[in-house]
């Protein structure tokens, strides 16, 4: 059954993709959290308010406490005193229909006569007294007095026992007056004890919330991002539905695409085909409808409403359109905030509001000395571009516009490419990310080794000798992945090809350890060729040259891999190089390592010692007793006991351990022990950098008779595998001993 | 393993208990340990030492301390008897260098006996075999001492 509309603009079952914030504001509610107020940090036009509308109108249908209140600010309010007084008997009148479970009255046209006589009758003196509280306040003429009264509506109700839950949007927040006047409503919500939830813009909301002397956090906070292709193409879907819109697949990928995925921009475009009956079956109707939206509809009245709040005046606010476009041109689309300021002639304290509002609504990115035009956004610059030509440049609007169409019909298709290459992408930023000092087989990084040894060989097969190859490679710990577009212009890839990862070898925080990961998927429908392998480690060397990283590591990915030229050249520049497959191997490899870990295994035994007082005595009888059950050999059994003794006391004779304990892990596998011994403090100065790598005791240049340092090379002389694992304090070992018939 | 060794593992394990209050009001199983006497015999000029079940540091450093007293008390030759020791670690066997050290510099014979194989591997492992021979058992290691030593005596302790 559909969900009756109270304030929403559309049906529960249209409202795709919000479902998880919408149960958080409802869980805000019901107070089921610790924090009396929830803040939804949106991104421009991803829909926040119709999300606080869903949430009233579910709140409002569930019946019981609290009731919902819900106030949006509108950008066309102009007096203070308008908006307290819109606040009060937007609250007055919410609270009526609620309690009579009536939602026609929330928007019907009522007077205060008509709230009084629609009051039950429980709540007819509390009504008839704010009513008349009210017309006592505005009658003394003291707007701040009256402002303060209207803003205190909440706490009179909650005063006779009744729970409130505010439903605020602030998107429409836009002068300086409303912004204090938000502020205020927040602090009288938070006065009169009710909870609410808060939805702006994510560049301002928390100033509107909180003064800047008040740098406590009394709120949850969720971020509303943009809808996923998904969510949005089943936006558009409804939405059709709903508009009598005929679509098709690629004009809602088309749509979807070139409106960045936001609701609100979808919206105005299929009420835009719905006025002009024009169905969207093709690119061309698509980008017609598009560019009249750009020329005069909606999106252009959008656009420019906001250029008219930061910029009144027309003369200004032309030089504001120039400035604006010819930083997007630029290289790197930004400029210094000193040379924008002296281009607007404008005094200091509206340069810094025209650059807040910009910042706010994210058309540039502000930082302390430079302005960024955000270039992200295709409707955005294309607005941006039409007006630059219309206004600055003075060209014929016809011109323009039969231009833009032009120029938005070449580029769909290439939109559309960019899209499925986003798709088939092979993920590199969440694979870097991913890694965490685990060892991995050297062939995945060598694409001549990896064809000479699995070239045609299935999946399974490739794994099995994948298991048992010798040669590791270990990875670093990734703390940092982004787009090597965010680094420099002079990368020509799609953003998620080209990624740059910041870590530490070893998971080791000195700079010694420090490295950083230029990772590119390259095009090539053969295996690579030298020439373009060269290319792109010129590429990459050149941006790692210019961003000043110290150490990198090149890491080339072709879909068929290389030829045996650029295999030659990226041995000889020392960088790896894969295919996709071996990629995709590896990817496999690293997931499952972590689903492992975030699983937990049954087979899996903890214990904690005290240090000192031969306590590991205790931890070998322990892994005595659980290498017997998968029967290891005693000998076996006396190595690994030996060996995790050497652990603990290594442990317990470097550390300078803060608690004095040592955490142990035992895990059996189906042909393994691992065993992991953990403790705080200090790490040692010299740990071995590989597995086992280093010299093993007795050997002809050991020096026998020194006293000491033999433990940890006993243990890899004892055990199968050794590694230290990074951890944030101290150090953790781990140790395996496989099963041998 | 042996019940001696589970024995000692109840030890430790009152020890850990015996951790949780203050230090030095009850650290009961270190005290016990440190007035335990080292297992000693003398076979003439040959003194032969008795190992603990697990050498560490703390019975390392006594089995050299007694070794060095029995050098200077006459000792032509010392057997280290291993036949109670199921667990070595690294500071123990480190220690036995003094040991070896410490005949060495007194023209002494050293002679380890009873020897599991687990640890003689670890002696092996960590070079500790070339300059100590090892017995199969005491009476392996009197032998190989004969020429040299008086095969006559008595415990000592």
């Amino acid at each position: 059954m559909t969900q009756q509309r109270i304030l929403s603009s559309i049906n529960r079952d249209e409202f795709v993709g919000r479902d998880a914030e919408l149960q958080e504001i409802v869980r805000h509610a019901s107070g089921l959290t610790d924090r009396r107020g929830l803040v939804l940090l949106a991104a421009p036009g991803v829909g926040a308010a119709e999300l606080l509308r869903q949430a009233y109108d579910q709140l409002f249908l569930r019946r019981g406490e609290p009731v919902p209140i819900h106030f949006a600010f509108h950008p066309n309010d102009t007096t203070t005193a308008g908006v307290a007084r819109r606040f009060f008997q937007n609250f007055l009148q919410q609270y009526i229909a609620y309690r009579r479970v009536d939602p026609s009255l929330c928007e019907a046209p009522l007077g205060f006569r008509d709230l009084i006589e629609l009051a039950l009758p429980g709540d007819y003196e509390l009504v008839t007294g704010l009513v008349e509280s009210f017309e006592r306040e505005r009658a003394a003429g003291d707007e701040s007095d009256f402002v303060r009264f209207c803003l205190s509506a909440p706490h009179r109700v909650t005063a006779s026992g009744r729970k409130v839950f505010h439903l605020i949007d602030y998107l429409g927040v836009a002068g300086r007056d409303e912004s204090l006047l938000g502020r205020e409503l927040a602090a009288s919500v938070a006065r009169s004890g009710g909870s609410f939830a808060a939805a702006g813009l994510r560049r301002q909301v928390i100033s509107l919330l909180r003064g800047p002397e008040d740098g406590r956090e009394h709120e949850d906070s969720i971020h509303l991002e943009t809808l996923s292709d998904e969510h949005a193409r089943r936006m558009i879907e409804s939405a059709a539905r709903r508009y009598g819109i005929e679509t098709n697949e690629p004009t809602r990928d088309l749509i979807v695409q070139q409106l960045n995925a936001s609701p609100y921009l979808i919206n105005q475009l299929f009420q835009a085909a719905r006025e002009t009956k024009t169905s969207l079956t093709s690119f061309l109707n698509c980008q017609r409808l598009y560019v009249d939206e750009l020329m005069g509809g909606r999106i252009n009245r959008q656009f420019t409403r906001i250029l008219e709040k930061v910029m009144p005046q027309a003369q200004t606010r032309k030089t504001l359109i120039r400035v604006l476009y010819e930083s997007a041109a630029g290289e790197t689309h930004k400029a210094s905030l000193w040379s924008w300021k002296k281009r607007l002639g404008v005094d200091a304290a509206e340069f810094e509001r025209i650059v807040e509002a910009l910042h706010v609504h994210e058309l540039a990115n502000s930082s302390a000395a430079f302005i960024e035009v955000n270039v992200d956004s295709y409707v955005w610059m294309d607005y941006l571009r039409c007006q630059y030509r219309l206004e600055v440049t003075g060209e014929a609007r016809a011109l323009v516009v039969a231009t833009t169409l032009l120029e938005t019909l070449k580029r769909a298709p290439q939109t559309m490419a960019r899209k499925y290459r986003r798709e088939s992408a092979l993920g590199l930023r969440d694979l870097v990310g991913y890694f965490n000092c685990q060892n991995v087989p050297a062939s995945l990084f060598h694409y001549d080794r990896f064809a000479a040894e699995h070239k045609g060989a299935d999946t399974e097969s490739i794994n099995e000798a994948l298991d048992a190859e010798p040669d590791l490679i270990r990875l670093p710990q990734i703390v940092h992945g982004a787009a090597a577009s965010a680094y420099s212009a002079n990368i020509p890839s799609d953003p998620e090809r080209c990624v740059v990862g910041h870590g530490f070898e070893a998971g080791d925080y000195t700079d010694d350890n420090e490295i950083v990961w230029l990772v590119v998927e390259i095009e090539s429908k053969l295996e690579a060729s030298r020439e373009v392998t060269e290319e792109w480690c010129q590429r990459l060397t050149g941006l790692a040259r210019d961003s000043g990283f110290s150490r990198v590591r090149l890491w080339l990915i072709a879909p068929e891999g290389f030829s045996p030229d650029a295999c030659k050249l990226l041995n000889e520049q020392d960088a790896y190089g894969s295919s996709r497959r071996q990629v995709e191997l590896l990817n496999d490899r690293i997931r499952s390592t972590i689903r492992e870990a975030q699983a937990g295994r049954a087979d899996e035994y903890e214990m904690v010692i005290p240090m000192g007082s031969d306590t590991e005595l205790i931890a070998a009888q322990a892994v005595e007793q659980i290498a017997r059950r998968v029967n290891f050999r005693p000998e076996a059994i006396n190595q690994i006991k030996t060996a995790l003794i050497e652990a603990c006391i290594n442990a317990a004779e470097h550390s300078l351990s803060p608690d004095r304990k040592i955490y142990q892990r035992f895990r059996l596998e189906d042909d393994k022990l691992v065993v992991t011994v953990a403790s705080r403090g200090v790490v040692p100065a010299k740990l071995p950098g590989d597995n086992g790598h280093e010299g093993r005791p007795g050997s002809e240049t050991e020096d026998t008779k020194s006293r000491r340092g033999w433990g940890l090379k006993l243990i890899q002389t004892l055990m199968d595998e050794v590694e230290f694992e990074r951890v944030d304090d101290g150090t953790q070992l781990r140790m395996t001993k496989y099963l041998r018939p | 393993m042996t019940t001696r060794f589970d024995d000692k593992i109840r030890e430790v394990r009152s020890g850990v208990c015996v951790t949780l209050w203050p230090q030095g009001k009850g650290a009961a199983w270190g005290m016990a340990e440190s007035e335990t006497p080292v297992r000693t015999r003398r076979v003439g000029d040959t003194a032969i030492i008795y190992a603990s079940d697990y050498l560490n540091k703390l019975s390392g450093e006594r089995i050299e301390r007694e070794c060095r007293r029995q050098l200077e008390s006459g000792s032509r030759a010392l057997v280290i008897n291993f036949q109670d020791t199921e667990l070595v670690n690294s500071i123990g066997v480190s220690i036995l260098m003094g040991v070896i050290d410490a005949s060495e510099q007194s023209s002494a014979q050293l002679i380890f006996s009873d020897v599991n194989s687990h640890t003689a591997k670890l002696f092996e492992m960590l070079g500790l075999t070339r300059h100590v021979n090892l017995a199969k058992d005491e009476a392996e290691a009197l032998a190989l001492l004969a020429p040299q030593t008086n095969a006559a005596g008595s415990p000592a302790s």
